[in-house]
């Protein structure tokens, strides 16, 4: 595997919002229609935060931001097209933590990019206050997209609610992980540092007609 | 290892497939060209992570892959025209290369 990167210390804990193929940027009124349409896609419904259900655009809209910390609409660079959403909540100022979660469009899903778009989210958090760590609650459906990471020192499971939710047929379980900051720090000595360093751009032909 | 701005030799596809298995961790020791990376080989994203910043790395030039070629992955076979194609590609802003 890749070696420790070198060189892009500085890109370690800043608070820049780019990352190597994205930017996290801010949610503004022209993206709440694509991401009315992203939560309402079959394939991340059931894992977000409606969980299946269909609220109304201004339903949706009401719950975009109570609990927010911060949140980013994720684009490619270059661009305004919504990849997906980064938010971080509930945030809890005593015991220095908060959540966080991490929505993507499907066509994403297991391309390394939502990986990409939290260790941006994370960089930012961690830069900005002074928490311990970030917690994610997830669906064992959706765990399965990423679950090698806690062998490879990504993330703690902390706690796991057997046969919690049910989808398609069969229950799955409820799984709290928490990514802390010493996590986030040794992470990006792998090639996950990587994903928050820069580099040089290439110019892709666009597909022919 | 490459470093710097210039981007290596391309591998030949017997040679892509030698070094995806002594490089990625999470590769069986045995690989075909048609092997689907998630339904075959078992890759997640963190696989995802690591896959790209392999090839990055392999290509050279502090190359970024960009997000059209990660789409264009699905087996072996892809990965390694999404390479060779990196290896090949102008920088942005190059006239040529």
């Amino acid at each position: 595997m890749s070696g420790p990167i070198t060189g892009h210390d500085e890109f370690r804990l800043s608070p820049s919002l780019q990352t190597r193929r994205l930017h996290l940027r801010m949610l503004t009124n022209e993206d709440h229609a694509a991401l009315y349409r992203l939560s309402s896609d079959p394939d991340v419904t059931f894992q977000w935060r409606f969980r299946g259900t269909t609220p109304s655009y201004d339903e949706f809209l009401k719950q975009l931001y109570p609990g927010v910390l911060c949140q980013f609409v994720v684009s490619p660079h270059g661009s305004q097209e919504v990849l997906g959403l980064v938010v971080a909540y509930n945030a809890d100022f005593r015991h220095r933590f908060c959540h966080a979660a991490v929505v993507m469009h499907p066509s994403l899903h297991r391309r390394g990019l939502g990986i990409e778009a939290f260790m941006g989210l994370a960089r930012y958090v961690y830069y900005g206050w002074d928490f311990r760590m970030i917690i994610m609650e997830t669906v064992g459906i959706a765990f399965e997209n990423f679950s090698s990471g806690e062998e490879a020192g990504y993330f703690t499971v902390e706690g796991r609610i057997r046969d919690q939710y049910y989808y398609g047929g069969r229950y799955w379980d409820g799984i709290s992980v928490t990514h802390r900051r010493d996590q986030f720090e040794k992470v990006m000595q792998g090639p996950v540092g990587r994903l928050l360093a820069p580099g040089r751009r290439v110019r892709v032909p666009p597909p022919p007609k | 290892m490459p470093t710097g701005n210039t981007r290596t030799d391309v591998m030949s596809l017997d040679e892509f497939k030698a070094w995806f298995v002594a490089e990625i961790d999470w590769s069986p020791s045995q690989i075909s060209e048609d092997d689907d990376l998630v339904e075959d080989l078992g890759m997640d994203s963190v696989g995802a992570v690591d896959l790209m910043a392999a090839i990055e790395e392999a290509v050279g030039g502090d190359v970024i892959m960009p997000i059209e070629l990660i789409l264009q992955i699905t087996t072996v076979r892809d990965t390694y025209l999404q390479y060779c194609a990196l290896s090949h590609l102008p920088y942005e802003g190059d006239g040529q290369r």
